[in-house]
Formats: structure tokens, C-alpha cells, sequence
């Protein structure tokens, strides 16, 4: 008999059938774990994901009503409620090809179709945990977002020529793109498709081409992926991104189109098409995408009062106002103790009554959106923040629209195409000159703060320069300069003083924040490895 | 935001598809665990091998026919990736394996261990299944699986040591153009050498399509089932 056991591990199964759920206890449970929960849907899966962290969920895909297994993969990663080294395996009774199309983000570890026997759930636990271990240096540097040691791990590996070298260069091409090589990353790929045609690594050069704004090339990568395997939604997804980004909505709208009806169980993929839809101003598939991203995002974490807000906007603009006003009402129903939900709500509601020419109503619910903007003036989205604009100076509340502007602006000062949306706002309310204004007083404010810092740090004045960054960063935290600005005056101090701990969890805070904003920023990578050896001087000390 | 109006026949078949599967699925595992249990004579077991056996083919006959008609309607989307041939072979026999041990029949797999292969796991589970399970029928005793690399492509081989297959049902791989029909009428071996030959052609490598061949140069003139995977 097999020697290995799960001995000390964690074991969640997630299955809509009790008697599935049980048969799979029995099957593990001679591999003596230490700890065995049963969930009998996603709710439950959650629950307890988050009072454990489990080191092997089976989830089954199909989990009746509520979240899906998909879904619960999902939120377990988008909430971190895994451990870097746990293994989620999707158990189906069907086929895998729709559930790779459903998913956008993130992939189990495996799939087991159904039926399946003790043996086999055996031998492909066993082998995954020998994969992860395996990997296990690589998985824990990026969980560390330390990608320069996870690829050198890589390297280290693959130099030894072994079976998996593929699965090796795959990680390997994703984290050159996170650093932004994409030189690197694309010769990669090729001397790969060179070897043999792989749609993965076609995939991922195309996604390289497209970063390095290469769209011709990027396009003639994502059709020929199509011309292949007509039901690769992902390359039409791609072939969206692309034409969007060449100002092409018309065909970026075609290609969303032919992904949803092909997969049309993904919360993304209908919000993208409702956004192109209303761009080009079809109301129709706006409106149909925009009522399927709300049904099937219903149990997904993804779920966001934007899409309501689209939603309504978009049926005001086809003369359904009183369509809108039931959709802007579903808000609060929807996401319940959310007071950013809250001030959607109100927004949205004040944008319908505004159209219906119900003055009074709209300016009350204005008020309410109002103060709690007031309570917490980060939480908005630019485009609702832009709609709250809006609302303020077609009310005669140009003081308030300016405050949201300048938050808005401060947290964005450097994203051009948002100022253009921003500039027109104030052009449509014919109050262009003012705004023109508001929005270069604002930006100059911000590049001389970080002209000011810089100054400072120059003259080797760093406590002021810290004081001034860590004040922005306060002020605007989704600024991105400004947060790598405060990074950076801090690690100069600790460049001198040593590692302090107070200093450096708040490096780690400004760059996380980075992070989130623009996933392959350069500068970010760089002044997270200069943090990196600040933690290493010190332990050499 | 329900919308009645727009019937999704792929959806219904999907869903029904995924409640017969998960009782057959708690069938044939119940199955299992009787049939590890002996019985004197032994004719229990023999009526519930027969369960099992056509419990399997319902199976692999419900995720062929769905899988063929998302094939045909470009809702299906191919999922290539490199595995372990070896590891693969195994686990496909495994699942056989209570059927196996039950008829006495003599099992061997032959193939290198470092031996990796592009394809469509689930896919070539089914066409795997398929043939295994139309085996039962003819061979004597004897069913050898084997994969080896031939010329650019993989070569995955089920051998019995039955009668071979009836005239009509050869593929030779010449022939492939001229398409030989294969009737589903008469035969239901037919629905699964259509699969088999659906699923080899959706696998494609630097102009090269997949194929299949059934000959028979088995074990002792019996039936060679070959999938040709480049």
C-alpha cells in the first residue's frame, strides 16, 4: 500500500449531493487527515474558508443555487482566504471545456471528472502535492510578490531539464510580464511555439504584443488562436481589449458579443460588453449585458452597484425611466451594510429623477449621496465620482462638484484619458473655463509636492521629505506616484538608520497600494527589491 | 432578469446530462464496493458486473453525445495540455479495473514513464473509454494499452486478443479521405469510432491533424484500436 498519507493536512469538500459529499469522505479519509469539513454549498464553502486554511479543497462545479464552484474559487483568492501552498481541485460531473471558458481569473489545480474511484482521487492527491512541493520555492517568492527570486527558482529548475519544464517557462512567462519584461518574456514564447503550437503560449504572446502596444501583431495572434478553436473566448476577449485599445469599439463590441454567447456565465465578460455597448451607444445589448452581468454576478464577488448604475443610466437613455428607478432601488437590496452601495444608490436615483425633471427628489437624494461622500470620499469609482460631478453643477452645487474633482484629480492626476472625461463634464455644463482651471490648479499641486519632496530628499533632508510624502499619501491614496514617493523617502531613511519595522510595514502598505492600482508598474518592482535588501542589511548586521 | 423566452437547448442538455451523471456516478461507486465483496457462487457479482458495465457505457455515451454537439456548435473549447502519458494510461485503466479483475482478463500498459503528450485529457478519456468498454465484448482474455512516439505524432494503442473487428469497421488510415461511413444505425460502435475520430481531428500541431486507425493486428489477429495524436 502507499506509504504517503495527508497526515496534518486540511481537507474541505464542497458538494451539492450528500451523498457525493460523504462517498468523497469515505474516500479520503484513509489518508488520515487531520481534519476533514463537509460544505454542501458555496456559502458554507466560505464560511468555513474562512475560519481555516485548508490545504486540499475538492469543490464540485455545479453547486445547484447560490455561488458556483467557480465563484468559490474566486472569492477564496480574491479574499487570500488560501494558503499559497493549497490545492483546489474542481470534482465535475461534466465536461472541463465550459468551466476554462467560464473562468477568467483564476484556474483550479485540476480537474476530476466524475465518475472517479478511490484509486484515482488517490494517485492525483498524491501527484499534486508532489507538484506543489516541488514548486514550493517559486509558489512562496510570489506570494511574497518577490517575482526576480520566483523566476530565478525557475531557472534553477528548469536547467535541470525536467517533465514539467513547460508548466516551469509558463510560470516563468507570467512573471516576466508582471515585471514589465516583455522583450524577455516574448522571446520566451517564441522559441516555445517554435518547438511545437501550444495555444498557451500563442495566448501569452499575444497578451505581450498587446502590453507592448504592438496590436497588429497582438490581433493576427488572437485570430489565428481563433481560426484554430472557433470557441476561444478568451482570444476574443483579447481581440476586444485590442480593438479597444486601437479605438475600434464597433469591433470590440462584435468580439465581446461572440464570447458571451458562446460562455455567457461570466460577470466580467458581460460588464465589458455592456461598457462597449454603451459607448456605441446600442442600448439594446447594453441593456441585455448589463442584466446578464447582474444575474450571473449575483453570488460573485466581482459583483459591484456600478453595474446597476449602468444599468439605469443606460435605460434613461432608451426613455425607461421608471425601468432605471426599479433597478436604482434593487441597489440597497442588493448589497446590504455597503455605504459606498449606499451612495451609488443615491447617486443613481438622483441621475433618474433628474431625468423625469423631479427636481425636488433628485436634490434630496443628491444631498444624501452628498454626505456620505463627505464620510468617505475614497470609496467612489472615477465614473460614478464623474456622474456625482455632474449631478453637483446641473444642481447649481459647484462647490461640492468641486471637491469631488479635486479628489478625483489628486487620486489621478497623471491619467489622461479620465482628465478628458473630466474637462467635458464641465463643458457639457457649460462651465468649461472653470474647470480648466480646477483641474490645472490641482495637477500643478501635485507635481509640486512631488517636486518639493524631491528637493528635499536632495539635500539629504529626508524627515521633512517623509513628513511632506506621508501627508500626500494621506490626502490621495490611490495616487501612485505619490504613495512610490513615500515609499521611497522612507527606505532612504532606513538606508541609513537600518531596517526600522514601524517604517517598513508602511513602505510595504504605499507599495501594496501601487500594486492594486497598476499591477505591472515598473517603479513598484523596483523599490519593493530595494525593500527587499533593506530586510536582508539588516539581518546581515 | 430572467428570460424564459431564450431557450438554450445546450443548457438543458448540459443540466440534464449533469443529474443523470451524478447518480450513475453514485451508482457505479456503490457498485464498486458491493463487488469487492465475494459472494459464493459468484452470481451476484456477475449480475452486478453487468450493472456496472452498462452503467459505463450510458456514461461514456452521455459525455460523447454532449461533447459532439458542442463540438458541432463551437461551444466547446479544446483544452490542450502536456500530461504524462504513462500517469494518464493508468488512471484510465483504473477506472476499468473492477470490471477488468471480474472478467479474469489479463491487463498490461506499456509505455516509458518520461513519455509527456499534448491532448485533451477529458476528451481522451472518453474516446478511451469508449473503446475499452466495447472490448469487453470480444476480446478473450487478454487487452494490452500502449503509447509510444511514432513520427511526430503519439501513437496510443488498445490491443485485444478477440475476433478483430467486422470488415465495415476498419479505418485504415489511407482511406480517411475517402470517408468511409461509419453507420450509427446497425451498430453502436459507431456512435464512439465518430467521437474518436471527432476528437482525434480537433488535436492539430504544425499543420498536422490527429487520427484514428482500428485494425487488426491485435494480440493473435484480434482488434488494434489506434489514436494518432500529433
Amino acid at each position: 500500500m502507499a506509504i504517503w498519507s495527508l497526515k496534518g493536512k486540511k481537507v474541505l469538500i464542497i458538494d451539492d449531493f450528500q451523498e457525493m459529499r460523504v462517498m468523497l469522505r469515505t474516500m479520503v479519509e484513509p489518508l488520515a487527515p487531520e481534519m476533514i469539513k463537509l460544505a454542501q454549498n458555496g456559502e458554507e464553502a466560505i464560511e468555513h474558508l474562512e475560519s481555516n486554511k485548508f490545504d486540499i479543497v475538492l469543490c464540485d462545479y455545479n453547486l445547484g443555487k447560490g455561488k458556483d464552484g467557480q465563484q468559490v474559487l474566486e472569492e477564496a483568492k480574491h479574499r487570500d482566504l488560501l494558503a499559497y501552498s493549497a490545492i483546489y481541485i474542481m470534482t465535475t460531473a461534466e465536461n472541463t471545456s465550459e468551466m476554462v471558458m467560464g473562468a477568467i481569473d483564476y484556474l483550479p489545480d485540476d480537474y476530476i471528472s466524475k465518475p472517479f474511484n478511490r484509486t484515482v482521487i488517490h494517485a492525483r492527491l498524491k501527484k499534486l502535492i508532489e507538484k506543489k512541493e516541488n514548486l514550493n520555492d517559486i509558489s512562496l517568492a510570489i506570494s511574497q510578490k518577490n517575482y526576480k527570486k520566483a523566476i530565478s527558482y525557475c531557472d534553477k529548475l528548469i536547467a535541470s531539464k525536467p517533465v514539467n519544464r513547460l508548466d516551469l517557462l509558463k510560470t516563468k512567462g507570467e512573471l516576466l510580464i508582471n515585471l514589465g519584461v516583455y522583450d524577455k518574456a516574448a522571446d520566451m514564447y517564441e522559441d516555445i511555439i517554435e518547438e511545437r503550437d501550444i495555444p498557451w503560449a500563442y495566448m501569452a504572446l499575444g497578451k505581450v504584443r498587446y502590453l507592448q502596444d504592438d496590436f497588429e501583431e497582438a490581433l493576427e495572434i488572437f485570430e489565428g488562436l481563433i481560426k484554430d478553436n472557433a470557441s476561444n473566448v478568451a482570444a476574443y476577449d483579447w481581440l476586444a481589449k485590442t480593438y479597444e485599445a486601437m479605438d475600434d469599439v464597433e469591433k470590440a463590441q462584435e468580439m465581446l458579443s461572440i464570447g458571451v454567447a458562446k460562455s455567457p456565465k461570466s460577470l466580467i465578460r458581460q460588464r465589458n460588453l455592456a461598457q462597449v455597448a454603451y459607448k456605441n451607444n446600442d442600448l439594446e445589448t447594453a441593456t441585455s449585458a448589463y442584466e446578464h452581468a447582474i444575474d450571473v454576478g449575483q453570488h460573485s464577488c466581482y459583483k459591484q452597484p456600478d453595474d446597476y448604475n449602468g444599468l439605469a443610466k443606460t435605460l434613461v437613455d432608451s426613455g425607461n425611466p421608471d425601468a432605471a428607478m426599479n433597478v436604482a432601488v434593487k441597489i440597497s437590496k442588493d448589497f446590504k451594510h455597503d455605504s459606498n452601495a449606499e451612495m451609488v444608490a443615491a447617486i443613481t436615483e438622483g441621475m433618474v429623477h433628474t431625468s423625469k425633471g423631479d427636481g425636488e427628489a433628485a436634490s434630496q437624494r443628491l444631498d444624501a449621496a452628498l454626505e456620505l461622500f463627505n464620510q468617505n470620499p475614497q470609496g467612489l469609482s472615477s465614473d460614478i465620482a464623474l456622474e456625482l460631478t455632474d449631478l453637483c453643477l446641473s444642481s447649481g452645487k459647484d462647490e461640492q462638484a468641486e471637491e469631488i474633482t479635486k479628489n478625483l484629480i489628486r487620486n489621478n492626476h497623471d491619467d489622461k484619458a479620465l482628465i478628458e472625461r473630466t474637462q467635458k463634464v464641465y463643458a457639457d455644463a457649460g462651465k468649461s473655463d472653470a474647470g480648466s482651471e480646477l483641474i490645472k490648479n490641482t495637477t500643478s499641486e501635485i507635481v509640486d509636492i512631488n517636486n518639493k519632496g524631491a528637493h528635499l530628499l536632495k539635500e539629504g533632508k529626508l524627515d521633512e521629505s517623509i513628513e511632506l510624502f506621508m501627508k500626500a499619501a494621506r490626502g490621495m491614496p490611490d495616487n501612485i506616484v505619490v504613495n512610490l514617493n513615500a515609499a521611497y523617502s522612507l527606505m532612504m531613511q532606513m538606508q541609513k538608520t537600518g531596517k526600522i519595522k514601524k517604517y517598513s510595514s508602511r513602505v510595504e502598505n504605499y507599495l501594496e497600494r501601487v500594486h492594486k492600482l497598476d499591477p505591472t508598474n515598473k517603479k513598484y518592482h523596483e523599490l519593493m527589491e530595494m525593500l527587499q535588501r533593506i530586510s536582508i542589511k539588516k539581518k546581515a548586521a | 432578469m430572467n428570460h424564459p423566452d431564450e431557450f438554450d437547448y445546450s443548457i438543458l442538455l448540459a443540466n440534464s446530462i449533469h443529474e443523470v451523471k451524478n447518480s450513475l456516478n453514485m451508482l457505479l461507486n456503490s457498485v464498486d464496493q458491493v463487488l469487492t465483496i465475494s459472494d459464493e457462487d459468484g452470481t451476484t457479482n456477475n449480475l452486478f458486473s453487468q450493472i456496472q458495465y452498462e452503467g459505463k457505457r450510458v456514461n461514456d455515451d452521455l459525455v460523447g453525445l454532449l461533447a459532439i454537439y458542442r463540438i458541432q456548435n463551437e461551444q466547446y473549447s479544446i483544452n490542450i495540455d502536456d500530461y504524462s502519458v504513462s500517469d494518464f494510461l493508468e488512471e484510465n485503466l483504473e477506472q476499468h479495473d473492477t470490471m477488468i479483475r471480474h472478467r479474469k482478463i489479463e491487463k498490461k500498459l506499456d509505455c516509458e514513464n518520461d513519455l509527456y503528450w499534448f491532448f485533451d485529457r477529458d476528451l481522451i478519456t472518453g474516446v478511451l473509454s469508449n473503446v475499452i468498454n466495447n472490448l469487453y465484448k470480444y476480446t478473450k482474455n487478454k487487452i494490452q494499452v500502449s503509447a509510444e512516439k511514432e513520427d511526430g505524432y503519439l501513437v496510443m494503442r488498445v490491443k485485444d486478443n478477440g475476433p478483430g473487428y467486422p470488415e465495415a469497421m476498419l479505418i485504415d488510415h489511407e482511406e480517411i479521405d475517402s470517408q468511409k461511413s461509419i453507420s450509427f444505425q446497425n451498430s453502436n460502435t459507431g456512435l464512439g469510432l465518430y467521437f474518436s475520430r471527432l476528437v482525434a481531428e480537433l488535436h492539430k500541431n504544425k499543420g498536422k491533424s490527429g487520427y484514428v486507425t482500428t485494425t487488426n493486428d491485435g494480440i493473435d489477429g484480434g482488434g488494434c484500436f489506434s489514436l494518432y495524436l500529433p
